[in-house]
């Protein structure tokens, strides 16, 4: 079974985690980071599947271009995540300045 | 005598097979040419048991000396072989 | 030079909805091409694609995953990573070109029908770069594949399955086509692109990812992760094509386009995909077990974006979930015998340990399957080799195009499906594939199985030899036991000694 890099939850994996499935590397690594700092409200756990890093967020998992940026030392086009982006849990918003997974029906 | 095709369940088997039966065959030589494609492949022979037929969905065995042109099947029509003192088939 | 925001620009640039003077827009999009649900082009303006992207960052994008896949492949190209592989892992290589990268290709069109016929421009636009996505999975991955065609023949099936009458790559072109080259564009928005690659491809391209990843074949790990990326985003087409029909009162007839797609998908997968991660996969490297790539991809992800779109969950559903525990285990042991058909050599992969895994896995594998491998581990202990393959063939579904299985163990779980129509007997595995032919009963007739082909005399010589030509299988291409039986001389006790607890078990059921 896969790993927990990170976590901040009340442990509950609950019906309305949303959030990207990376290819593992240093753009996978710095969204993580990312979506700590764009989400700081939400309940967050990371999985560690080797070749890909599965994030969720509860109620909606945001990451902007900025944060992206800051975490990696160098430019970066949001469409970049495409590279590493493999699957993802809810529905996409992709904007030059941040990509959003949500829900639209919340339990 | 013609080839009939049939769909064939063994007792306790997972999959279905296609077998070409005789049509003067009876219940019981029927039976025996199915378990020669599940008996001692995939299955463990039990050579104490009787084996017998009966349609899928039929809760009754077929008698065992009747023959196939007798039964009135068409090509694919589907069978069970079950042991004659084995328990009811699980989800029949 | 200062450049506009993407956003700015975007929905002006491809919204390409122009209105046509020479030709009336029933001709430019005639339904049977374009949109089987007869929504007008008016109501497809709606179509709100989620994933943007603009060509330019399209080509950037594109050229940045090529340039990692293939680098990756150049770096590790003296490592001999395939001269060193566990047999059972190359055998899921082979199984995995064979079965995919000309599927890439009848995609490569599927997605082409959208980008022309699609009555949204949103869609037809996604669908361009999704048509240009489906070119390059197709030939990556050929090209991976021929990397290794000077050691094995069977690799050259990456190439050649789609093109045989082998009776796998006859069910795998009966779902492509029906799923995609049979479908209006709107259909296949649903079937193609929500259905397989959202929910899907999933399985194939990031389960076999994580096991390759620990099996250290960073080369094939890095390679399908990269085509899925290409997947995440014009697996979205059908997204937004959902939410339009919905909106326009076709919630029943995309519900039933959704169903199924699905349970055709789930069928080829569970028997491509299943045996590769539970049985084939070197024990040490596995990550998951099949079933929990199943929970985490299908039931906890795509589940829930069935019902965040407004769908329902398929009618199926409870009958599906208890597929994902036994499918697979009886397909591969179906898969086993019928080696000599295949273009990969299936691993038993039941030894101790792997039996160990697999009962801690799947509760109860011992009494069911272990059971029937017991017999055949005795077979090859006794050399008794007749016992080891087939003397007739499988029944095999006229939707699905595969063998028919259930749970061992448990009398007669097994249950065959059958309509009448026209001169014929139409069989199938399950009650969904006989629900799907029953919807649409003209569209399915007259396919012929392997087995409908046998009984009609289309194969001669109906022999085993004669059949395996029939079915494009060479010497030098007929599968084999992966690991010559290895598996079965090391594992077990003799089988007298435990037939007495056979029967204990068998009562026990």
């Amino acid at each position: 079974m896969h790993d927990q890099v990170a976590a901040r939850t009340s442990g509950n994996d609950s019906k309305n985690m949303v959030g990207p499935v990376l290819k593992s590397g240093d753009i996978a690594e710095a969204a993580i980071a990312a979506v700590q700092d764009d989400n700081p409200a939400a309940a967050l756990i990371v999985e560690n599947h080797e070749a890909y890093v599965r994030i969720k967020a509860e109620g909606q998992c945001l990451i902007r271009q900025s944060t992206m940026e800051h975490h990696l030392g160098r430019p970066f086009e949001m469409a970049e995540l495409e590279t590493v982006l493999a699957s993802f849990a809810g529905q996409i918003e992709a904007t030059p300045e941040y990509m959003r997974f949500y829900f639209d029906k919340v339990f | 005598m013609q080839t009939l095709p049939l769909v064939c369940s063994f007792e306790d088997g997972c999959i279905l097979t296609l077998v070409p039966v005789d049509t003067g065959a009876t219940m019981d030589e029927v039976a025996r040419n199915v378990a020669e494609h599940f008996v001692g492949r995939m299955l463990p022979p039990q050579p104490s048991k009787v084996m017998r037929v009966r349609l899928q969905g039929g809760s009754a065995f077929l008698p065992r000396q009747l023959r196939v042109e007798e039964a009135g099947w068409q090509p694919l029509t589907t069978i069970e072989i079950a042991y004659e003192n084995a328990a009811p088939a699980a989800n029949a | 030079m200062a450049t506009l925001n993407r956003a700015d620009w975007y929905d002006i640039a491809r919204d390409t909805n122009w209105t046509p003077r020479y030709a009336s827009v029933e001709e430019i999009f005639p339904d049977e091409m374009s949109d089987a649900f007869g929504l007008t082009v008016e109501q497809w303006e709606a179509y709100d694609e989620p994933f943007k992207i603009s060509y330019r960052e399209y080509v950037a994008v594109q050229s940045k995953k090529d340039a990692d896949a293939y680098s990756v492949k150049a770096a590790l190209a003296r490592a001999n990573f395939f001269d060193k592989a566990a047999p059972g892992w190359i055998s899921i290589l082979k199984m995995h070109y064979g079965a995919i990268c000309l599927a890439e290709y009848i995609a490569v069109l599927g997605e082409a029908k959208m980008a022309r016929f699609g009555k949204a421009p949103g869609m037809r636009n996604m669908a361009t770069f999704g048509s240009l996505d489906e070119m390059r999975h197709t030939q990556i991955q050929l090209y991976f594949a021929h990397e290794n065609i000077h050691k094995s023949r069977q690799l050259d099936w990456g190439l050649k399955t789609y093109h045989t009458q082998n009776w796998a790559g006859i069910a795998g072109r009966a779902m492509l086509d029906d799923v995609i080259l049979g479908r209006d564009a709107a259909t296949m928005s649903i079937m193609l692109t929500f259905a397989l690659e959202q929910g899907f491809t999933n399985l194939q391209f990031l389960g076999l990812a994580a096991d390759a990843a620990k099996m250290g074949d960073y080369s094939f790990s890095n390679l399908i992760s990269s085509v899925q990326t290409d997947e995440a985003r014009h697996a979205q087409i059908g997204t937004a094509a959902l939410k339009v029909l919905i909106a326009n009162g076709k919630k029943a007839q995309a519900q039933q386009a959704v169903e199924i797609a699905f349970w055709r998908n789930w069928r080829l997968f569970f028997s491509l995909t299943g045996p590769a991660i539970d049985y084939l996969t070197p024990l040490e490297h596995r990550h998951q077990s099949f079933k929990e790539f199943v929970h985490e991809f299908i039931v906890a992800q795509f589940e829930r974006a069935i019902e965040d779109l407004g769908l329902d969950r398929p009618w199926y559903w409870d009958f599906f979930l208890d597929t994902t525990n036994y499918y697979q285990h009886s397909g591969h042991l179906e898969l086993w015998f019928l080696r000599q058909t295949l273009w990969w050599n299936p691993a038993g992969g039941v030894t101790p340990a792997e039996r160990a895994w697999l009962e801690e896995k799947y509760p109860g594998w011992n009494q069911r399957w272990g059971r029937l491998w017991d017999v055949i581990a005795d077979n090859v202990q006794h050399g008794r080799q007749d016992k080891l393959f087939p003397a007739t063939v499988p029944m095999l579904c006229n939707i699905c195009g595969l063998s028919i299985g259930g749970i061992p163990g448990q009398g007669h779980h097994v249950k065959g499906h059958w309509t009448d129509y026209g001169e014929r007997r139409y069989y199938f595995c399950s009650a969904p594939c006989k629900w799907i032919f029953d919807i649409e009963q003209q569209r399915y007739a007259g396919h012929k199985s392997i087995v409908d082909r046998l009984l009609a005399g289309d194969i001669q010589p109906g022999t085993i030899d004669g059949t395996l030509e029939y079915m494009g299988l060479f010497p030098g291409e007929r599968g084999d036991d992966a690991d010559d039986y290895a598996w079965a001389r090391s594992a077990l006790p003799p089988m007298n000694d435990r037939s007495a607890g056979h029967a204990d078990a068998a009562a026990g059921l």
